[in-house]
Order: structure tokens, then sequence, then C-alpha cells
């Protein structure tokens, strides 16, 4: 019996096609990002719950102007930054960091930092970071973004993002070291 | 540089981002400072642990049937589609690359805004009076479908937002939910052409309330196909329809002026 591995395309090409079973398996690899980046941004779990089902609905009615250039995994990423900065603009929201604290508790730890505890405190930090602070330092620091594509995406200037960057590495180090 | 670096500029150090003669500077700076040493080796422990934080973190719940059933709920206009070849293509290229350093493909990335079509303005179009007019009127027809039919009926009194009649059947279930997608998203195709006269903190409030509304319909939705036949849940689904016809026609009106 000879097993077959689909490629990462394939299901793409399969969902762009209407397939919902492929998308669901596009789900199962990439909704793990997605919610990370979701939780972090917002530091509000109920939230991120709608914005990374808001992020795969917009995914799949997008599908077909995904043409390949780029990874699903980073087309889909920024497609949920958008989604995230674009909520972000619109609501403010500024509550519910505790709960994000006991979220991110709970979740499975493998692969993280050798000393949960310090990965816990760690989140628990980036949680209480002022809104700004926190998106730059997320998409920088954790994400990987350039200073200047962070500037396009937020709309500031790129001076702006350095200065917000220090400032969440500022507070992280004085809340860390407490 | 005798004068300590402050932590911006270590900062800018590890980043990378200094001159090459500010980096040499505080670089001599810190080959004689054990404090300066010390507050480096910290920040750069700190971003190393940022860098080693997992990038997956699981939902709590499997957010699939809350995916499908807003899919379904509200198609809406499939961005899509629209992307591939019609007139009013919705998708932006950035100039640059997503991602820096090789943490993901560093290959030029088509990026997606999902958005709804520009709105046009009042002073751009003489015919928009026009067209609002027709708009309403085709609403109106539909609206009024779904006030006379037995199945929608609201009573009077406490609690008339969710005492409507529930459908007998899952069939009349769908039919019903048909209605009430076309006269919404008539009602939200004359509300996007309207968006751009009305206040972003209307706008903003607006958007907010039809997410809650939509999330309210998926559940319900998603709860119904799980239970197909359940009055209760039936009218659940209902009673929330008319929640969303009921916002989408106030704020349609209010802007109009009717």
């Amino acid at each position: 019996m000879r097993l077959s591995v689909e490629r990462p395309a394939d299901l793409v090409t399969r969902a762009q096609a209407g397939d919902r079973g492929a998308f669901d398996r596009l789900y199962t690899e990439h909704v793990g990002h997605v919610y990370a980046l979701c939780l972090r941004m917002t530091a509000d779990a109920e939230r991120a719950d709608t914005l990374t089902q808001d992020a795969f609905v917009r995914a799949w009615r997008a599908l077909a102007s995904f043409r390949g250039q780029s990874a699903f995994s980073s087309w889909l990423h920024r497609l949920t930054v958008n989604v995230v900065l674009e909520d972000v603009r619109r609501t403010r929201r500024r509550e519910q960091r505790v709960q994000t604290v006991d979220t991110l508790e709970r979740h499975d730890t493998a692969g993280a930092l050798a000393d949960p505890e310090s990965r816990v405190d760690l989140e628990r930090a980036i949680a209480t970071l002022p809104d700004g602070a926190r998106a730059v330092l997320v998409l920088y620091d954790i994400e990987g973004y350039r200073q200047e594509d962070i500037a396009c995406m937020l709309g500031i200037a790129v001076g702006t993002v350095k200065a917000q960057l220090h400032r969440a590495r500022r507070l992280l180090r004085g809340r860390l070291s407490r | 540089m005798n004068i300590h670096p402050d932590e911006d500029r270590l900062t800018e150090l590890v980043d990378g981002t200094l001159t090459a003669a500010e980096q040499a500077s505080t670089e001599a700076h810190l080959v004689a400072c054990d404090e300066c040493r010390a507050a480096l080796a910290a920040l750069r422990s700190l971003i190393d642990e940022l860098h080693s934080l997992p990038r997956d973190i699981k939902p709590q719940r499997d957010l699939r049937p809350a995916i499908w059933a807003q899919v379904d709920a509200s198609p809406g206009t499939d961005v899509s589609l629209a992307a591939v070849g019609g007139p009013q293509a919705d998708v932006q290229a950035p100039p640059v690359s997503a991602v820096r350093d090789g943490v993901a493909d560093p290959s030029p990335a088509v990026i997606v805004l999902p958005r709804r079509a520009a709105p046009r303005t009042l002073a751009s179009s003489s015919g928009w009076l026009a067209a609002a007019a027709v708009a309403l009127i085709a609403v109106s027809s539909t609206v009024t479908w779904l006030i006379v039919s037995p199945a929608a009926q609201v009573s009077d009194g406490i609690g008339a937002d969710v005492a409507v009649t529930s459908p007998a059947t899952a069939a009349e279930v769908q039919a019903l939910e048909a209605r009430y997608v076309l006269a919404t998203q008539e009602l939200e195709q004359l509300l996007e052409v309207q968006r751009s006269q009305l206040p972003p903190e209307t706008v903003g409030i607006l958007e907010e309330n039809l997410r809650i509304i939509d999330r309210a319909l998926a559940e319900a939705a998603a709860a119904l196909a799980g239970q197909p036949g359940n009055a209760d849940l039936s009218r659940i689904l209902v009673a929330t329809w008319e929640k969303k016809l009921g916002l989408l026609r106030t704020a349609t009106a209010l802007e109009v002026g009717i």
C-alpha cells in the first residue's frame, strides 16, 4: 500500500475549487499561528476567537486571489494581521487582559521556553503592555516583520515604530524584574 | 564614548540599526563599562526569550463549525471572485516583503485586504439619489414580505423583539433564512453606498453591532444544524435575523432621512 502525502499547494488548489475538506485541513495546519497572533495582539481570548474565525472566513472568500507568489502561510498571516489591525482600530479594546493570561497558562507549552514559568511571566507581561507598544513588539520581536513593514501596516512612521518597540522592551524588562 | 548609552541606544545596537560611528562608540564604551554590558546582556536575554515563544497556540475550541456557519449565514460579497476578474477587484499588493531575516517566505506576498467596494459620494454621482431610491423600493418590497409573512410576525409589548413565531419545519426555516439573507444583503449594499456620509464613530458602532449579530446568527445556525426542527433554536435564529434587519433598516433610514 502506498501512502500519499498531500502537498500544501494541493490543499490550496482543492480549497480554491470549493473543497471544504481541504480548507478544513488548512485550518488545522495554520490555526495555531493565526490564533497566537490574534491572542497576543488583542490580549483578549474571546476576541482572539472571533478574529481567528473572521480571518478564516475571509481567507475562504479570498482564496481565488491567492496565486501562490508567496507561501500560503505568509498570505494567511498577512490577511490575519489586516483583520486584527482593522479590529484594533475600530474597537480600541483595552480590557480582559487577565483572561488572556489565564488562557495562555492553560495552553500546551510544548516548544516553549525551557522554564514554563518564565514563559507565562513573559506572556503575562506582554499582555499588560499598552496597545500600541504591544502591537509593535508582537509584530517585530515575535512575528519577525521588518520595522518598515510594521510602519506601513500601522500607518505610523518608522521612528514611531522604533519608539514603541523601545518602550515595549523597557516596560517588559521593568515588569519582569519585579 | 564616556557617557552611558541609554536603553534606546542599546536596543538599536541589538537590532543593528545604529550607524557605523554610533555602533563603534557604543561598543567602545561597553568594553570598559560593566554596568552597560550587564544591561545589554539583559536586553539580549529578553529578546532571545521573545524569539523563543511558541508561534502556535491552539484555540480552546474547534472554530470550524462557527466558520462554516458564518460563511453560510452571511454569504456576502465573494471577495475572491471579485479579485479574479471583476471590475471592482479588491486586491492590493504591498510594495514590500512581509517578513524579514528569513523568518518566513521572503518572496513578495500578494496581500488581500478584504473590504467592500469603495463607497461613492453624493458629490461624485448625480445618479446616487435615484439609485438609492430604487434600492430602497426594492428593499422595502422584501422587508414588506418579511413583515407580512406568518413566520415572521412580531407581537406587541414586552419582549416583542424575541416573540417571533417560529417556522414549523426545517424547510420553512431554510426558506425564511433565504429571505432574510436577501433582505439584509440589499440593506447592506445600500448602507455601503451611504457609509461615507456617516460619522466614523457611527460606522464603528454599527459595524461592531453587526459583528455581534452575525456571530449570534452563526452560532444559532450551527446549533440548529445539529438539532433540526428545534423550535426554540428556530425562534432564536429568526429573532436574531430580525435584530439584524432592524439595525440595518434603522441605519439606512437615518442616513437617507426617511
